[in-house]
């Protein structure tokens, strides 16, 4: 009843609609790419940038690998828009591949994906009290001169602070999850412009400076002469400067998951958009341009005030505790010794507290919502879809994933065994691109394998480049970004912090426990109800 | 008895291919009966305008289709009709006359619509009578009642609407057509009060209630099968935050008659964007969704024994 057609236009009139329906259900292009900045995350992958890939590749434009990173995501995204164009529904890629290549298989990557999205979940709220919030006190502390502030910060970043911390911040982004919606996209709704303040806020800190003011400012609070010996102290640790234009490439291919992961969020929720083929891609690219635009103007800022070894320097002594001195590579530091405003700097702190919040909300929303597809299969019990009456959200759910994203805060803080187990936030790369290759894969074959139903595709996902359909094109490139994503991670301890035995294990734990799930229920189901779960996912020929 | 095998589906809105499917499927599923749950007919007219030399000029989801064989003339009227559209072949002074005159445009319109009806029964009556398969064929609030007589005299086919009808032995079924009111103020749409009524017609015609399914248009309120986008008082979308927000808009006396009668099974449309089920007391709720103009068959398959709904699954093929 609710679906509609364009109007009939008068003059030249295209269609003759009817005048009981006069509606066109549009989730914007703008919501799209609020969703998608939030996941991609205007405050973690806001430092990344500069404290992270200027020091694993000394040298490297940090303009050019942010460009080189986003320019391979668009493919990526253009692939997951179109999974979502082609099957516009909750969790549009365990949907796609389990009606295109194989049920049993696409859940085992969507329940993998799940577990390991609220693991990652998780590992971010860790990362609110071992990075987030000792960055930003121990900046204030320096600045303000509050020793307390710095202790703060020491214990923060403890195993016991990033338990105590981080369990006080997953019970906060479940309380706001169980919220009505209507709440819950408000709260995103004032991260998004938060993060954007506290963007306009570190530009305008870092823009106003005289271009000659950094080293000063940097002396005045990290001790006389500091700013001076940087380079070298990082050189004589390692660091070797090697601006090589083949290097920034790679370090480009290797970092973009890192830096914008999170932009074709959306396809997870594409049952709620309405002409999936414009919005999702419109939404999933805007977001990354937007935060790519971001990030560069932020780049381009401060090294108007610092020049690129510097930032490196810095940057690679983060890395190196070896070096034996406090490091702060953070922009928002930067920006603040510059200006050290109180109000200022703790909007900015606030800001990111805030919009990290954000960001584990997106990735639980989106495995609530993969979690609702697997209900409407039948593969889950219904219960755990259960909906307040009043709150109108799904308790269990919510809940399921807050438990698992609690794992992850444990596996980060390392308060209970040593090390990382999953390294889910160092690893996330690896796990979310293994779990991506059912879906990618179903999407590239799916005008092969699927050919009736892509003849009755949109246009958007019929799409042809001479006679070969373009997703298929889009998709192997995809395919080889991934594969290469893969092999990076095993190369590069930077993109894979390190893949061990047991990380391979806990990914293969995962894998079949999806495979046991589903055999498990549709098991059941047949001797139970005598439904066959597989119908739901068998082509149906017309008569 | 055993397990009598429905299959369900509703919301069409005059995808060929949907409905087509949906016969496929009663063969696939070896359902025992079929129903569908009204929303049938389509919401517009493809113009295509003959050109001269057998070329014809027609824009289908703002993509401009030009025509110029029998075979890409076929395509076409197959595309439009797979999505819902009706496509009329009109000379140029045919079409100016039909955009001019409002009444006329009606009534080719109705025309097209009755006209796809009784075909597709005539093809289920068809496909289904050899295997002894009845089709209960309600419509919608969005169907004109002159589309009522396009189902009428059929063996195999019926309308359940305000009608009862034994499913089994075990089992009877009755429907409803009519939804409360809608911003568009379809051709059923009618008061809460009004549509009370009708519930309370339908129910009185029930011999068993508790093993009775009632096919019901509009879902009951708040129920979780009626969940759509909130509009504006332009019609449009209201969204926040990259979310669109939602509200129930089902029935209120749906709610209430489910909740008096507690028959077995409710099966309702409607809602394209809510499918799913829930449950209301003893009674088993189900909407089914609907992404026809994708091609897509939503549908359920549900097995009843003769006090309960032994399973259910909802299906998209």
């Amino acid at each position: 009843m609710t679906e509609m057609v364009a109007p009939a236009e008068s003059g030249e009139r295209k269609l003759y609609a009817r005048k009981t329906s006069g509606l066109i259900r549009t989730i914007g292009v703008f919501g799209a790419m609020v969703f998608g900045v939030h996941c991609i995350s205007l405050s973690s992958s806001g430092l990344i940038p500069y404290s992270w890939i200027a020091g694993v590749w000394p040298g490297s434009s940090i303009i050019g690998v942010l460009t080189v990173a986003a320019v391979f995501c668009l493919f990526h995204a253009y692939t997951y828009a179109t999974i979502g164009a082609t099957m516009p529904r909750s969790a549009a890629d365990y949907t796609l591949a389990s009606r295109v290549l194989s049920p049993p298989l696409a859940f085992a990557a969507s329940w993998t994906l799940v577990i390991f999205s609220a693991m990652v979940a998780g590992s971010l709220i860790a990362w609110i009290p071992l990075v987030a919030l000792p960055t930003l006190t121990r900046s204030m502390g320096i600045i303000f001169s509050n020793p307390s502030l710095v202790s703060f910060a020491d214990w923060s970043a403890s195993s016991t602070g990033i338990f105590v911390i981080g369990t006080i911040c997953a019970v906060i982004t479940f309380l706001t999850m169980i919220l009505p919606t209507r709440t819950i996209v408000r709260i995103l709704e004032v991260g998004f412009f938060l993060g954007l303040l506290a963007w306009v806020i570190l530009y305008f800190q870092l823009g106003t400076a005289a271009p000659d003011a950094f080293p000063a400012a940097w002396d005045r609070f990290m001790g006389a002469g500091s700013y001076e010996g940087r380079i070298a102290l990082a050189q004589q640790n390692g660091m070797v400067i090697n601006p090589n234009v083949a290097i920034m490439t790679l370090a480009g291919l290797i970092m973009g998951f890192w830096v914008f992961y999170g932009y074709y969020i959306p396809t997870f929720f594409a049952g709620e958009v309405k002409q999936a083929e414009n919005t999702l891609l419109t939404g999933s690219w805007a977001s990354l341009i937007v935060t790519w635009a971001i990030f560069v103007l932020g780049a381009l800022l401060l090294q108007r005030l610092v020049p690129l070894e510097w930032i490196a320097a810095e940057s690679y002594l983060g890395q190196t505790p070896a070096a034996g001195v406090t490091a702060m590579p953070w922009i928002t530091f930067y920006a603040a010794i510059l200006s050290p405003s109180f109000p200022l700097v703790l909007i900015v702190a606030i800001a990111w507290i805030y919009t990290l919040i954000n960001l584990a909300q997106t990735y639980f929303f989106y495995c609530s919502r993969i979690i609702f597809a697997w209900s409407f299969d039948r593969l889950i019990p219904e219960a755990v879809c259960w909906i307040h009456p009043t709150l109108r959200s799904p308790i269990w759910a919510i809940l399921i994933i807050a438990v698992v994203a609690e794992v992850g805060i444990i596996d980060s803080s390392g308060l209970l065994w040593a090390g990382s187990v999953m390294g889910a936030q160092l690893n996330f790369v690896f796990f979310a691109v293994v779990t991506m290759f059912v879906p990618v894969i179903a999407m590239t074959l799916f005008p092969y394998l699927k050919p009736d139903l892509y003849q009755n595709a949109s246009a958007m996902v019929r799409r042809k480049l001479g006679s070969v359909p373009l997703i298929t094109v889009v998709g192997g490139i995809t395919l080889t970004y991934m594969v290469w994503m893969v092999i990076a991670s095993f190369l590069y301890p930077a993109v894979g912090g390190g893949i061990n035995a047991t990380k391979l294990a806990v990914l293969a734990g995962l894998v079949v426990t999806g495979l046991a799930v589903f055999y498990g229920a549709r098991a059941y189901r047949l001797s139970r109800e005598g439904i066959d779960i597989n119908w739901t996912f068998q082509s149906v020929p017309p008569v | 008895m055993g397990m009598t095998r429905i299959l369900y589906a509703s919301d069409f809105h005059g995808s060929e291919v949907a409905f087509r499917k949906f016969l496929g499927a009663a063969l696939q599923y070896k359902a025992d009966a079929l129903v569908v749950g009204g929303d049938v007919t389509g919401k517009a007219m493809i113009p295509i305008k003959h050109q001269g030399g057998g070329r014809y000029d027609a824009h289908l989801f703002g993509r401009r289709e030009t025509p110029s064989s029998p075979e890409e003339l076929a395509n076409l009227l197959k595309t439009i009709s797979n999505v819902g559209f009706y496509p009329i072949l009109l000379e140029p002074e045919e079409a100016s006359e039909l955009e001019a005159d409002e009444h006329k445009m009606g009534q080719r319109f109705e025309r097209e619509m009755i006209e796809r009806v009784r075909l597709w029964m005539t093809l289920a009556e068809e496909i289904l009578s050899p295997k002894g398969i009845h089709l209960y064929f309600m419509p919608g609030n969005d169907d004109l009642y002159s589309i009522d007589s396009a189902i009428e005299g059929f063996s195999y086919v019926h309308n359940p609407d305000a009608h009862r009808f034994a499913l089994d032995d075990d089992h009877e079924l009755v429907g409803v057509s009519q939804a409360n009111m809608t911003p568009w103020k379809c051709a059923r749409d009618t008061e809460e009060s009004e549509l009370a009524a009708r519930l309370d017609q339908a129910v009185a015609q029930l011999q068993a209630p508790e093993r009775a399914v009632m096919v019901i248009h509009v879902p009951p309120f708040d129920s979780g099968l009626d969940v759509c986008p909130e509009l504006d008082e332009n019609l449009k979308i209201v969204h926040r935050g990259g979310q669109v927000l939602m509200k129930p808009v089902g029935s209120p006396a749906v709610r209430v008659a489910i909740e008096k009668a507690q028959p077995l099974l409710t099966l309702h449309g409607h809602i394209h964007e809510s499918p799913g089920h829930t449950r209301i007391g003893r009674t088993l709720c189900v909407n089914a969704g609907s992404e026809y103009a994708e091609g897509i068959l939503k549908a359920a398959i549900i097995n009843l024994e003769r006090d309960r709904v032994k399973g259910h699954v909802l299906i998209s093929a």
